[in-house]
C-alpha cells in the first residue's frame, strides 16, 4: 500500500495532508442514515399477480420522498423520505408476472398459468388467490416450465439495475441494487434472503441473479442456502465486487431458518459456519408479516416479547409445531450460534439486527403507522383491509389486521453512499426501528465510567470502546464490561418508555440463558419487588388515533455493568428501547377509512420499538 | 408437416436489438400475430414456414447462457430449439382457429405492445442544454439547493424539569449570553450541540420541520429563543447563513436528465394514444348509468373505458 502511494507522490501528498488535521470526531460514524432493505415492485412475480403494476422507478421515486400512484390509482407519497433503499424483487419468476397479467399468449398455452391469468384480471381477490397458489407451487417446486424460463428474467434485471443507477446520488440518496433469494424449501418453509450488493451497474448488470430453479453448488437443492453461498462466492471471485445476505422470516420457516443442519439434514460443520458467518452477517427482525426479534414462548419473562408475532406456519400455510419456534427468531439464533461455536470453532449465527418492509405495492411505507399502504394490493389503505383473509389453515384464519406497518433500519454511517451504507451493514453498526426514527448509541468497553455516559458518548464511545455490531475480547483481570447507552426519542414521533439491555449467554455446561435488565426510564417509577418496572401509561385516545407526549422521555442516557457478569461465558448484549404507546395502523384505519373493527382481538395499540446490533463478548479471544 | 429450417449456430451479431430481449420478445411476437396472416398466403404450398435463423438462435444461447453461465450442450440446444418451434406450431394454430378474437386478455396484451413501442420509438437523442434548462427552470422548486445554516443549540427537556422548564429556560439563556460554555448546559444529549453549515432539509430530519421552520426567523448572531421541537426547548444562536439558491445546470444535470428522460417516456406513450385516438370516431349508443358522483363528468367516463370502438 505504501509503495503504491510513493508512484503517486503529488496526489498522496495532498491526500494526507488533508487527512492529518481530521480530529477523531470526524472519523467515526456520526450520522443515522434511514431505509428499508427489502422492497418489491410489481415485478415481483407475487406482486404483479396480485394487482401491483408499479414498476422499480416508482419504488425508488417512492422512497425518494415523491408523490407516486399507486396500483389503484391513489396518489401514494411518504411523511418522511427514507435516505436509501434496496430493490428486492424475487429471482424466482423475476419479468415473468407482467406477461401472464397481459396474457402472453406462449405462456397462456400453459392451462394452468392460464388460470391464474383469469384469476388475476377478475379482480383483486382474484388476484390474491393467485397469488398464493403461484407460492404454493413455487414452494412445492410444481412452477409450470414457462414461468420458470430464464429469458423472462435478464431484462428485467438489467432494467432494475439500470434504474437504481439512474436515482443512486450519492449524498443524497443510496439505492442499493439487490434481489430476492427466494428459497421456500422443499414445501414452503420461508428461507429467503435478500441479496444486497455494494456495487454499482459495472459489476452487477452482466450477472442475472441466481433462482432456486438452479442449484449453483452440485449435489445440492436449488433451494439449499449453500446454492447461494456458492453463488455468492463465485460472483465476488468474478467481478471483485461485495455482497451480503439478510435472512427474512425465520417465523415461518417452521423451524428451518437458524435449524442445526444442514440443508440436506446432516450435521452443522466448521466450514458450513464459516460460509453462514460470511454471507449473513444480518437478519431481519420487523416486516410486514411478523417480527422475528424473539417469541414470548422462548422469553417467557420478556414482557415485551409478544409483539406482532405471526406463528401458525410457513409460507404455505403448513402448520408449524411448538418445537419449531426454537429455530426462528433471531434472540435464540444468537444464543445457540454461540453454543455452537464451542463445537464448530466459529459462530454461524453472529447476526446484526435490520429491518424492511416486505412490501409488494412498490410503496415501501414501513414505519409509518397512519400512512401504511400495505402488503398486496388488496392491503393498500381502505375500509375493509384489516378484515381480508390472507391465509387460511385448518386451525388458524390469518387477517389482514395481523400485518404490520413496520419496519426501517438505522444505519450508522459518515456519508450516504452505496459504500458507507453497505460497510456499515457489513460492520454490523445497524440496527432494526418498528418505526420510529429513534437515534441509538450504544458502546461496549472495559474502562468506561458513568461519566462518559453524557452528550458527547461517541468521542468516549469509540476512543475506549467498540460500537455496536462490535466485539469484546477476554476481559482484563477484575473488570467487568460497561456499556454506554443513548436513546434519542424521533424528532416527530412519541416520547420513550425505557430502554432495555438484553443479554444472552452460554454457561460452562453449554447451556444457553437471556435476562433483560430495564436500564433506563422515564419518570420516578420505581422496579417493583421481583425487578419489574412498572408499565408508562397510555395516553392514546382510539376514537381520535391520537396521543400526547406528557409521559415517557424525549432521551435517555446512561451506562450499565453487568452485575452477572462472568468472565469465563460467552456473552451477547444488545439494547431495545421501548417507545410509549402509540395508535397502531389498525388504530388509524377507523379513524380515517372509517373501518368498522368490530373483532376485539384486533388491536389498536401498539409500542414501537428499536433494536441494536449486539455486541458480543468472546472469552477465547485475548486482547 | 410443416417446412422447418434450422439455421448453423452459434453465431450472431449483437444487435441493439438483441441486447433488448424485452422489446424484442414483445415486437417479434407483435409481428407474428399482427402479420400471420400475410404470412399465412406467403408459401406456394400454402404451409407455413417457421424460420429458425441466427437471430432466433443467437437469442436462445444468450438467455439460457446468462442463467446458467454455460451455453447450452449440443443435446440441450436441440430441445430449445424443438421448444421454440413447438411454441411456434400451437401459436399459429391457436390463432388460426381465432382464439384471440375477443379476448380481454389479447386486447391487453396488445395495448401493452403499443405502448411499449410508443416507448420505445421516441427520440432516443440525449436533449441539448437548452432543453435541460428550460426544464431546470420551469420545475426550479426541486432542485433547489437549500439554504445552508450554522448555529449552536442548547436543549432543555421539558420531561425532565417538568413544571420548572420555563424557570431552568431562562437562566440557562441569561448564562449563554453571559458567555457560559453550551456545553455546560442544559440536556442536549445526543443532539449535536454545533451544526455548521447544514441545510435546511438536514435539519428538518435530524429536528424536525417545526424547528427548521422556526430557525428561519431567528435573528443572527446571539442567543435567542427558545424555539420547540420534537425533543424540547432549544436556545439557538445562528452565526451563519447561505439563502436557498437554484442550481446551476451542471450542479443538477444528471438530475435533470433523469426526470427530462422520464417524462418524456411518459409523454410519447400519452402522444401515442392522442394521435391514435383521432384516427377514431367514438360512437356510444348505450345507455350509461346515471354517475353516482356528479363531480365525474362522461368525459370522463369515456376515457376510463377499456378501449377503442372500431368504426364499422
Amino acid at each position: 500500500m505504501k509503495n503504491h502511494i510513493c508512484r503517486i507522490a503529488g496526489v498522496a501528498v495532498s491526500l494526507v495532508a488533508m487527512s492529518i488535521p481530521a480530529k477523531a470526531a470526524d472519523l467515526h460514524p456520526d450520522h443515522v442514515f434511514w431505509g428499508d432493505e427489502h422492497v418489491h415492485s410489481g415485478w415481483s412475480a407475487d406482486a404483479g399477480l396480485s394487482g401491483t403494476t408499479l414498476t422499480p422507478e416508482d419504488a425508488v421515486r417512492f422512497a425518494r420522498g415523491e408523490a407516486v400512484k399507486s396500483s389503484t390509482g391513489e396518489s401514494a407519497q411518504l411523511h418522511r423520505a427514507l435516505d436509501w433503499m434496496a430493490l428486492t424483487d424475487h429471482s424466482d419468476g423475476m419479468g415473468t408476472i407482467d406477461n401472464i397479467r397481459d396474457g402472453n399468449p406462449e405462456m397462456m398455452a400453459d392451462p394452468t398459468v392460464k388460470r391464474w391469468h383469469e384469476m388475476m384480471v377478475s379482480g383483486q381477490e382474484g388476484g390474491m388467490k393467485a397469488t398464493l397458489e403461484v407460492i404454493d407451487a413455487q414452494a412445492h417446486h410444481e412452477l409450470p416450465k414457462t414461468v420458470m424460463d430464464p429469458k423472462w428474467m435478464v431484462s428485467a434485471w438489467q432494467k432494475t439495475v439500470d434504474i437504481m443507477e439512474k436515482y443512486n446520488e450519492p449524498g443524497k440518496f443510496t439505492a442499493l441494487i439487490a434481489y430476492e433469494w427466494t428459497s421456500n424449501g422443499e414445501i414452503g418453509q420461508n428461507l429467503h434472503r435478500n441479496v444486497i450488493f455494494r456495487d454499482g451497474a459495472d459489476k452487477t448488470r452482466a450477472t442475472p441473479p441466481l433462482t432456486t430453479f438452479v442449484s449453483a453448488l452440485p449435489g445440492h437443492s436449488g433451494s439449499d442456502p449453500e446454492s447461494l453461498w456458492a453463488w455468492l462466492t463465485k460472483w465476488e471471485a468474478e467481478t471483485g465486487g461485495k455482497v451480503l445476505a439478510i435472512p427474512h422470516n425465520g417465523n415461518l420457516s417452521n423451524g428451518w431458518m437458524f435449524a442445526e443442519n444442514r440443508y440436506d439434514g446432516s450435521p452443522l460443520t466448521p466450514d458450513w459456519a464459516t460460509e453462514r458467518a460470511r454471507w449473513e452477517p444480518l437478519v431481519e427482525v420487523f416486516q410486514y408479516k411478523g417480527a422475528s426479534e424473539a417469541h414470548p414462548s422462548l422469553s417467557p419473562t420478556d414482557e415485551f416479547a409478544n409483539f406482532e408475532i405471526w406463528d401458525s406456519s410457513d409460507l404455505a400455510g403448513n402448520a408449524k409445531k411448538p418445537e419449531d419456534v426454537k429455530y426462528e427468531y433471531a434472540r435464540e439464533a444468537l444464543k445457540s450460534g454461540m453454543r455452537l461455536q464451542d463445537e464448530l470453532g466459529i459462530n454461524p449465527f453472529k447476526l446484526g439486527i435490520v429491518s424492511g418492509s416486505d412490501t409488494h405495492t412498490a410503496l415501501p411505507s414501513g414505519g409509518e403507522e397512519d400512512n401504511y399502504w400495505g402488503k398486496f394490493v388488496a392491503e393498500q389503505p381502505g375500509a375493509e383491509r384489516w378484515n381480508v383473509s390472507f391465509q387460511k389453515g385448518e386451525k388458524y384464519l390469518r387477517k389482514g389486521w395481523t400485518f404490520s406497518a413496520q419496519g426501517i433500519t438505522g444505519v450508522w454511517a459518515q456519508d450516504n453512499t452505496r459504500a458507507a451504507i453497505w460497510d456499515a451493514m457489513k460492520r454490523k453498526e445497524v440496527y432494526a426501528s418498528s418505526g420510529p426514527r429513534i437515534k441509538l448509541r450504544f458502546f461496549g468497553g472495559f474502562d468506561f465510567t458513568s461519566a462518559d455516559a453524557k452528550s458527547d458518548l461517541a468521542d468516549a464511545g469509540y476512543a475506549r470502546g467498540v460500537p455496536m455490531g462490535g466485539d469484546l475480547n477476554a476481559a482484563p483481570e477484575g473488570k467487568v464490561p460497561t456499556f454506554l447507552v443513548a436513546a434519542l426519542k424521533d424528532p416527530a414521533g412519541a416520547n420513550l418508555d425505557r430502554v432495555q439491555i438484553v443479554k444472552g449467554w452460554v454457561d460452562a455446561e453449554g447451556m444457553t440463558h437471556e435476562k433483560i435488565f430495564d436500564v433506563l426510564w422515564s419518570g420516578d417509577r420505581k422496579p417493583d419487588v421481583d425487578g419489574k418496572l412498572p408499565p408508562v401509561g397510555n395516553t392514546v385516545d382510539t376514537a381520535s388515533a391520537k396521543y400526547t407526549n406528557n409521559i415517557g422521555a424525549s432521551q435517555l442516557t446512561g451506562s450499565f455493568s453487568d452485575p452477572d457478569f462472568n468472565a469465563a461465558d460467552k456473552a451477547f448484549y444488545y439494547v431495545r428501547v421501548i417507545e410509549i404507546p402509540t395508535p397502531r395502523w389498525t388504530d388509524y384505519d377507523i379513524v380515517q377509512f372509517n373501518a368498522e373493527i368490530t373483532d376485539p382481538e384486533v388491536p389498536l395499540v401498539i409500542q414501537e420499538r428499536a433494536v441494536s446490533s449486539p455486541i458480543w463478548y468472546n472469552p477465547d479471544i485475548k486482547s | 408437416m410443416n417446412d422447418v429450417k434450422v439455421a448453423d449456430f452459434p453465431g450472431s451479431r449483437m444487435t441493439k436489438f438483441l441486447r433488448e430481449p424485452l422489446l424484442h420478445f414483445l415486437i417479434l411476437g407483435g409481428l407474428l400475430f399482427l402479420g400471420f396472416h400475410v404470412m399465412r398466403g406467403d408459401t406456394s404450398d400454402d404451409k407455413d414456414v417457421i424460420i429458425v435463423d441466427n437471430g432466433v438462435v443467437a437469442d436462445i444461447l444468450l438467455r439460457y447462457a446468462a442463467v446458467r453461465q454455460r451455453p447450452p450442450t449440443p443435446s440441450e440446444m436441440r430441445d430449445l430449439i424443438e421448444n421454440y418451434i413447438h411454441d411456434e406450431v400451437l401459436y399459429r394454430e391457436g390463432v388460426a382457429m381465432g382464439l384471440q378474437e375477443n379476448d380481454p386478455v389479447v386486447r391487453r396484451r396488445v395495448r401493452q405492445k403499443m405502448d411499449v413501442i410508443a416507448e420505445e420509438s421516441e427520440s432516443r437523442d440525449a436533449p441539448d442544454d437548452t432543453a435541460l434548462q428550460t426544464y431546470l427552470d420551469r420545475y426550479s422548486a426541486r432542485y433547489a439547493k437549500p439554504a445552508m445554516v450554522s448555529f449552536d443549540q442548547v436543549m432543555v427537556d421539558p420531561t425532565r424539569h417538568g413544571a420548572d422548564t420555563g424557570q431552568v429556560v431562562e437562566t440557562i439563556l441569561r448564562a449563554l449570553k453571559k458567555g457560559d460554555d453550551p456545553k455546560l448546559l442544559g440536556d442536549s444529549g445526543l443532539l449535536p450541540l454545533r451544526q455548521r453549515n447544514i441545510g435546511v432539509d438536514r435539519i428538518a430530519r435530524d429536528f424536525g420541520e417545526a424547528f427548521a421552520h422556526a430557525l428561519v426567523t431567528v435573528p443572527d448572531g446571539t442567543w435567542q429563543g427558545p424555539i420547540l421541537s420534537g425533543f424540547g426547548l432549544h436556545l439557538v444562536r445562528v452565526t451563519t447563513r447561505v439563502p436557498e439558491r437554484k442550481p446551476t445546470l451542471e450542479e443538477a444535470r444528471d438530475a435533470v436528465m433523469r426526470d427530462w428522460e422520464n417524462d418524456r417516456r411518459r409523454r410519447a406513450i400519452a402522444d401515442y394514444y392522442d394521435k391514435a385516438r383521432k384516427d377514431f370516431e367514438i360512437v356510444i349508443k348505450a345507455d350509461i348509468p346515471q354517475a353516482s358522483n356528479p363531480e365525474i363528468s362522461p368525459d370522463q367516463i369515456r376515457d376510463t373505458r377499456s378501449g377503442k370502438e372500431a368504426r364499422p
